[in-house]
């Protein structure tokens, strides 16, 4: 782990109780820098809730508990601000939800929460973002228009769009395209494959051909446990696990 | 992002923050502050002018004139009272009255003191009876002349010591002025009780009616569309509005109904009907809503008929919120000031009847503040009494509605 | 049946009956003081008997209430965060009972509260600056009065918007790296303000409206419109409440006119707030 500049995430001994629900049982992963990674597994398993650890979004219940460690960058996040982190680690949600706000608001919301007041690097911000969240052609005549008036796919984008803008180096994305129709799936797939090239990426997801799609690597979860990791064409080729193997093609979940 | 920029917008960033919290518990704090003022207000205000004699005694002072003749001297018992008049065998001290003022009344009476053998000298039926004087009694206006033929005269105005110095000058009182204790709020007490059974006598059936009928018999239509949001729009209807339609409507009413004066409690009774009547019903249709329908099923396929239904099946299950609405209307019929002031005007009385003028305690309250001395001790004792009923009302409230969630919920 | 057709029809029948004993002062004779003159009623600006304008104490009765809704809204709002957003548990759950037990207070306390304190806090405030006041009767007191009591309704509506506010919104915020104040102020707040608007227009209501406390603090001036706030003024309810001597003759019914002119106004006002806040939502 020392001098570890090729993983964005180091997770050792997590362990998460929900009350008296152990969600996570003793996950210990890493992510590599710039790749993809996808968290696959039936629903209930925890992959969600690991997911919402990497940016301590998880500290907003009160009955959450966590031990063991996550290191980012080689910082042990519970000593980060999670102000901060959550500025370095931006979060794609499952439903889009952009603010019913006009759709250059929603994207500046970030670096104005930030500081950022300039008008001039505002739009310039604004104008970034949109376009890598290649929604900008479809929007730049409307960007004072309400956000709520967008199709789903496009609020997705917006959603993607706005977690750009604060300029993270991980975006997590947690089933991003769960609430939306297969066109605005794939051109929300095309865009995860464009954006790996700046972002470390991880996406949980239902859909194991998404996974395979789109990740370089794939975990697979059950019941709160890692039960296997690795590349995803090696994973779903070639599964070590029994249960994996059962799950990949199809047999429950 | 990590500069010089980054770290002061930070700091900026936490201090801004900050005073965003801040200004959020000092705006809280106010609400504390403004509920602890007026409690505080009211009580210290009110609560040395809260007693029991104040609850059972009338507003207005009665006045008996008196006569006293005296033919021997009495001995002050032990020299136990600093203010003792041997002439006349009476002992007086300083005292207040219901509404604070202070008076003279009689400490201590000889039970052979000429004062149990007083003469009244109204022009009244009681003329040349024995007036019954006791302890308690409180004493004004006295005159008389003494041996040497001088005229001496006391009022209340003056210190206990002038006072019994002129009675001890004495040994005939031409005239003394014995007055019962007024300021206190029988009448209105009376009155408040008897607007709020009446009230609730006119307005719960109507109310649970109306709210039987919405919920259970009309049809989806326009029209019930129509009456529930007529309901809404009324709770919005400032309550000085409705003091407008009793004037309008039930004072002429009650005078054909042969009432001396357009101002009775049976006035304020229908008009505070008409101020509830939608709090009533809402409350009763929200909690006829939440019975199952499967109850109603249930006594239908029964063989009970869809009255025997709504009076044996409904209305009991519909019994709390039918508690929670009679409770709120007593609160709010306590409290209400605005609406009664144009239907029950603001006298206060002590004889009170339905068909009778007379005040409630919010009136009472009104009346002994807006002259030119308003009474603010006394009317922050019966605010007490208007909060503590206000209170337990709605926290009762709140009470049941907190037992039906966890019912339903479990 | 009958019952809903009693309740749908009471309305009307009481607006027509108002409105009728409204306009009679200006139409019928009435003996020894003649009638009232309507034009004089709308554009005058001294109300005696015989003489009765109504203009100055209409403006008096909206700037009153506007002052007062000015203060008391951010409380409210900033109540309503702290109560749902900010507090802890059980000093959220205190604050709240407080909020609705300022709510159950009726309005004759209120106005006894304003006179006894209000006023002599006033007079002080006053004597500080070296004006002089009609023993602390003014329109300060009024919009004090006013305040504390708008206070516990647009708080008690705001809440239920602001707990509203839904959670993968406030989820969104957090993870933009707005810190939690910030989330409240700009989130938040924005996501209730369709409630928190209607909390407000529900309160102004109630303030244009209030008679008891602000008759009993307000000092009833004869003339206006009166924007010195240290001075006495006098509103369209304190008009109807005040110097109710007779139950009829051209004194008495006068007070249904300003009463016609009172229910124009709410209406009006709440029109025209409902308006603006379509407006608004449409942003």
């Amino acid at each position: 782990m020392e001098n570890n500049q090729e993983y964005d995430f180091i997770i050792k001994n997590l362990n998460l109780h929900y009350g008296d629900n152990h969600v996570l049982k003793d996950i210990n992963m890493e992510i590599k820098h710039s790749r993809v990674t996808a968290f696959i597994g039936p629903s209930g398993c925890g992959k969600s809730t690991l997911l919402r650890c990497l940016n301590r979004m998880n500290d907003l219940y009160d009955i959450c508990r966590i031990d063991g460690d996550i290191f980012y960058k080689n910082i042990n996040i519970n000593e980060m601000n999670p102000v901060e982190l959550r500025t370095k680690v931006g979060m794609v949600f499952q439903s889009p939800n952009p603010f019913p706000m006009s759709i250059f608001d929603n994207v500046a919301y970030g670096p104005r929460c930030n500081g950022i007041k300039d008008k001039a690097t505002l739009k310039e911000i604004v104008t970034t973002s949109l376009k890598k969240a290649s929604l900008y052609d479809e929007v730049k005549d409307r960007l004072k228009d309400n956000a709520l008036g967008l199709s789903g796919g496009q609020q997705q984008r917006l959603c993607i769009a706005r977690a750009i803008a604060i300029q993270p180096e991980v975006i997590l994305m947690d089933e991003p395209t769960s609430a939306l129709d297969p066109i605005a799936t794939s051109k929300i797939e095309e865009l995860i494959d464009e954006l790996k090239q700046d972002y470390t990426i991880i996406i949980v997801t239902h859909n194991m051909q998404q996974a395979a799609r789109i990740s370089d690597y794939t975990a697979f979860f059950l019941l709160g446990e890692v039960i296997e990791m690795g590349e995803t064409s090696e994973l779903f080729a070639n599964p070590q696990n029994e249960k994996t193997e059962d799950y990949i093609t199809g047999r429950f979940g | 992002m990590m500069n010089v920029d980054r770290e002061k917008f930070l700091k900026k960033r936490k201090l801004v923050d900050r005073i965003r919290n801040v200004l959020t518990y000092i705006s809280a704090f106010f609400g504390v502050l403004v509920l602890a003022a007026i409690l505080a207000f009211i009580f210290i205000g009110g609560l040395p002018n809260l007693s029991f004699k104040m609850l059972v005694s009338d507003y207005k002072i009665e006045l008996t004139t008196v006569r006293i003749e005296s033919d021997r001297k009495f001995e002050n018992p032990d020299d136990k009272y600093e203010y003792f008049s041997s002439n006349f065998g009476v002992a007086i001290e300083d005292g207040k009255d219901n509404s604070g003022e202070r008076i003279i009344v009689i400490e201590y009476l000889d039970e052979n003191s000429p004062f149990k053998n007083s003469i009244c000298i109204d022009n009244t039926d009681l003329k040349d009876s024995v007036v019954d004087i006791e302890v308690g009694s409180s004493l004004n206006l006295m005159m008389g002349e003494d041996e040497f033929g001088v005229f001496v005269m006391a009022s209340n105005g003056d210190d206990l010591e002038d006072y019994i110095e002129a009675l001890d000058r004495l040994t005939k009182i031409d005239s003394l002025q014995i007055e019962s204790q007024g300021g206190g709020i029988r009448g209105s007490l009376l009155t408040t009780i008897i607007l709020i059974i009446t009230t609730l006598i006119i307005a719960l059936p109507i109310g649970i009616g109306a709210a039987i009928y919405i919920v259970l018999y009309a049809k989806e239509s326009k029209f019930k569309r129509a009456i529930v949001s007529m309901i809404d729009m009324t709770s919005g209807v400032p309550s000085i509005i409705f003091g407008f339609v009793g004037a309008i409507i039930f004072i002429p009413f009650v005078t054909k109904l042969g009432a001396s004066s357009g101002y009775t409690i049976l006035a304020g009774a229908l008009t505070m009907s008409i101020v509830l009547l939608p709090v009533i019903t809402k409350t009763t249709a929200e909690s006829l809503l939440v019975i199952p329908l499967s109850y109603q099923m249930a006594s239908l396929s029964l063989g009970a008929s869809k009255t025997q239904t709504v009076f044996k099946v409904i209305l009991p299950n519909a019994f709390p919120g039918i508690l929670q609405a009679t409770l709120l209307s007593i609160g709010r019929i306590i409290g209400e000031s605005a609406a009664l002031l144009f239907v029950m005007g603001s006298n206060i009385s002590d004889e009170v009847s339905l068909f009778g003028q007379s005040t409630s305690l919010s009136l009472h309250i009104w009346n002994i503040t807006s002259g030119e001395s308003p009474n603010f001790g006394q009317a922050a004792a019966i605010s007490i009494i208007i909060l503590i009923v206000v209170f337990v009302m709605s926290t009762s409230v709140k009470l049941i509605s907190k037992r039906q969630l966890k019912n339903n919920g479990g | 049946m009958v019952i809903g057709l009693v309740a749908a029809s009471a309305i009307v029948i009481i607006v027509l009956f108002i409105f009728i004993k409204g306009i009679s002062p200006f139409i019928n004779d009435y003996q020894g003081s003649g009638n009232a003159s309507l034009l004089k009623f709308i554009t005058g600006f001294t109300w005696t008997a015989g003489n009765y304008g109504i203009l100055g104490m209409l403006i008096n009765t909206l700037y009153l209430t506007l002052i007062a809704t000015l203060v008391s809204s951010p409380i409210s709002i900033l109540t309503a965060l702290f109560i749902v957003r900010i507090a802890p548990k059980r000093l959220s759950a205190s604050i709240k009972s407080v909020i609705e037990l300022l709510a159950s207070i009726p309005s004759i306390i209120y106005g006894l509260f304003g006179m006894a304190v209000i006023n002599f806090v006033v007079k002080n405030i006053g004597n500080l600056f070296n004006i002089q006041t009609a023993g602390g009767t003014s329109g300060l007191s009024t919009v004090i009065v006013l305040i504390i009591m708008m206070i516990p309704t647009i708080t008690m509506i705001s809440i239920t918007s602001v707990e509203a506010v839904r959670q993968d919104q406030i989820h969104a915020s957090l993870a933009l790296g707005a810190t939690k104040a910030q989330t409240d102020f700009k989130i938040v707040i924005n996501g209730a303000k369709s409630g928190i608007f209607a909390a407000i227009i529900l309160g102004v209501g109630r303030a244009l409206g209030e008679a008891t406390a602000v008759s009993m603090v307000c000092g009833n001036a004869i003339t206006g419109p009166n924007l010195n706030l240290f001075d006495i003024t006098r509103t369209l309810t304190s008009t109807m409440m005040l110097g109710l001597h007779e139950s009829s003759g051209l004194d008495y019914d006068i007070r249904f006119s300003v009463g016609v002119v009172l229910m124009f106004i709410i209406l009006l006002t709440s029109v025209t707030l409902n308006a603006i806040k379509r407006m608004l939502e449409k942003k």
